[in-house]
């Protein structure tokens, strides 16, 4: 077990150093870097003198040399561990990460309970009652939450209440340890807004792998020995049903931190989402890869962890 | 009891042997999916008003009229107007053009592409197989939507931003084609018939061509249909972001976005039109690709 984990941390590194360059490339041939944004409409106009700044900037920056030359840099600093310095803040990139990363996790984490709390539930009564109304409401339910682009609930779940009550929720994110009430009312909306649309897949995927199961010789065996309906849906159907269900929750994270740039930008959260999509929007490459290749760790991770969780949750699965 | 012993595919003869004309075949599926039919005819609708939006709408798309700024909806404007007088009826109209263009012709890409890299990866394997994969394994470790936008800002304004769209979620899309038709052209390549082909003397070309293309076409339509729905939700979500279709051209992700924001509590018919109708259109689109996974792949069948 040990060397099989060790096996795929280390096959982990090549597919996100391949990441890294391809983002890397991709981000230098985008037209306008970010001295242009910086300083196009600013104060100095002239010719020359803005080339002049403009090179003095990019010589700071680090962007002024050839592309081959920035890559090595960067791969060199990476191998020490250092991501480098936000193109914005002039501060290294881990500082922002360290400051919104457990901002976007506490939204995914409440988001992904929010989906399994809804997703088990729905697909075993779904799967248990296969083919009766009941059965039809939780399939067309699901269908349309995964169907409803999250931005348009969100957009609907801030303008809503603001409308008919006039209630909006606090314009500035508060810390949960400083004003959890307050913390709460802002990130909760998003949350259910993200975990129902991902409760909608989840709940496909519970209800079609508890039918597989259902079908099985020993449920019917279980049901043969006289067992209740519940024993028969905990212990015997719903332990091996959960299998595939693990993999989905889990390499749906990737869609999850997806989703949160959305969602984040909606219910104004300074998360991750926030800040790489400001980073794509103000060309702030470091902050990107930094950014990027968190997002890729984490749900290359989280791809582990899953494989791991099948060994627990199956004896029959080893690995070695 | 007894028990049938016949093998899986082999038909039964019945004691009354009706032929079956695919119409027929057809409208058994219509009325065994009431819903599903529900989703085919919405998705219809659609298409048919992005071709004919021209002869709907009843306004242009961009036609201001400065006196007529954030009205109500009324018999004139169906769906009110906006901040700049524009009527929302013509441009939810219009924004259907936008939409089908930019999922359709992003799914014709990313089929055509993935389609060629997963058959060429399965079928010849080794190093390019190994190494498309490990791209393919990284670009999948991050969020899809976020690499979209970095391509197409990439890609800059060089191109239409609507063409600029279809080809970021084309390219983006095509990893994921990739890895379906690669999975099934490796399957498909053990079977016997091709083996006979082989050492009937059959080329390369001529086994990927007409043994395994056609055996791999059954879940490169479900992998796509699939897409598709995602594909109207990206250009929504990217149009929203501000990254997506410009204006003039109206998108419905853009009609929700910030020039709209502002007003939407003054007006919101604003923030309701357009987001009913990307809803509704994924919905039927989604629907239409769970009837074609169900008739397609039946190991997926009641799933």
């Amino acid at each position: 077990m040990l060397r099989y984990v060790t096996r795929r941390v280390f096959l982990m590194i090549p597919t996100l150093f391949i990441l890294y360059t391809l983002l890397f490339v991709l981000m230098r041939v985008v037209p306008g870097d970010i001295v242009d944004l910086y300083l196009e409409g600013g104060t100095v106009r002239s010719g020359a003198e803005l080339e002049a700044q403009k090179l003095a900037l990019k010589q700071e920056l680090g962007i002024d040399k050839s592309l081959p030359e920035q890559y090595g840099i960067a791969v060199k600093k990476l191998l020490t561990g250092d991501l480098g310095q936000s193109m914005t803040t002039r501060k290294p990139v881990t500082d922002e990460i360290k400051r919104r990363g457990p901002i976007t996790l506490e939204l995914a984490l409440l988001a992904s309970s929010i989906a399994v709390i809804v997703a088990i539930p729905a697909g075993v009564i779904s799967a248990s009652r296969q083919r009766t109304a009941l059965d039809q409401v939780v399939r067309v339910w699901s269908i349309i939450t995964l169907s409803v682009p999250n931005f348009w609930v969100g957009t609907m779940v801030v303008l809503l209440p603001a409308l008919w009550w006039g209630y909006g929720a606090p314009p500035v994110y508060r810390s949960p340890f400083e004003d959890l009430a307050g913390n709460l009312q802002q990130v909760l909306p998003a949350a259910i807004v993200l975990g129902l649309a991902f409760g909608g897949t989840t709940t496909r995927f519970v209800r079609s792998s508890l039918l597989e199961v259902l079908r099985q010789d020993y449920i019917r065996t279980a049901w043969s020995k006289g067992l209740s309906e519940a024993k028969v849906m905990q212990r015997h159907a719903l332990k091996n049903a959960l299998i595939p269900v693990v993999t989905i929750i889990g390499l749906q994270l990737g869609a999850l931190f997806g989703g949160a740039v959305v969602t984040e930008s909606i219910f104004n959260i300074p998360g991750l989402g926030t800040l790489t999509l400001n980073a794509i929007r103000t060309r702030n490459y470091t902050q990107l890869q930094a950014n990027m290749l968190l997002f890729g760790t984490v749900v290359a991770m989280m791809s582990l962890l899953v494989d791991i969780s099948y060994a627990w949750l199956d004896p029959r699965i080893r690995y070695s | 009891m007894s028990v049938q012993a016949t093998p899986v595919g082999v038909a039964i003869p019945t004691s009354a042997p009706v032929p079956r004309s695919r119409f027929s075949l057809f409208m058994r599926q219509v009325r065994r999916r009431p819903i599903e039919t529900v989703g085919g005819v919405v998705l219809t609708v659609v298409v048919l008003t992005a071709i004919g939006a021209g002869f709907i709408a009843p306004f242009g798309y961009a036609e201001q009229e400065f006196t007529a700024r954030l009205l109500g909806p009324s018999g004139l404007h169906f769906f009110g107007t906006d901040s700049l007088g524009r009527d929302v009826f013509s441009r939810v109209v219009y924004g259907a053009r936008t939409s089908m263009l930019a999922s359709t012709s992003g799914v014709l890409i990313s089929g055509v592409l993935g389609t060629l890299l997963g058959l060429s990866s399965g079928f010849f394997g080794g190093k390019f197989d190994l190494a498309l994969q490990r791209v393919t394994d990284g670009i999948h470790s991050v969020p899809l939507l976020l690499l979209t936008m970095l391509l197409v800002v990439a890609i800059g304004n060089k191109l239409p931003s609507l063409l600029t769209v279809a080809i970021a979620l084309g390219i983006v899309g095509s990893t994921t084609v990739n890895r379906v038709i690669r999975g099934s052209t490796l399957a498909v390549k053990a079977m016997p018939y091709v083996e006979a082909a082989h050492s009937l003397g059959a080329t390369s070309s001529r086994i990927v061509m007409r043994h395994i293309l056609p055996n791999v076409m059954a879940p490169l339509i479900v992998a796509l249909s699939v897409q598709f729905g995602a594909f109207i939700t990206a250009e929504a979500s990217l149009s929203f972001l501000g990254l997506g279709v410009q204006p003039p051209i109206p998108s419905w992700g853009g009609m929700l976005s910030a020039e709209g924001r502002s007003f939407f509590k003054q007006a919101p018919w604003l923030a309701i039109f357009p987001g009913v109708a990307i809803s509704l259109t994924v919905l039927a689109a989604n629907l239409v690709g769970d009837a074609l996974r169900d008739v397609l792949d039946p190991r997926q069948r009641g799933s």
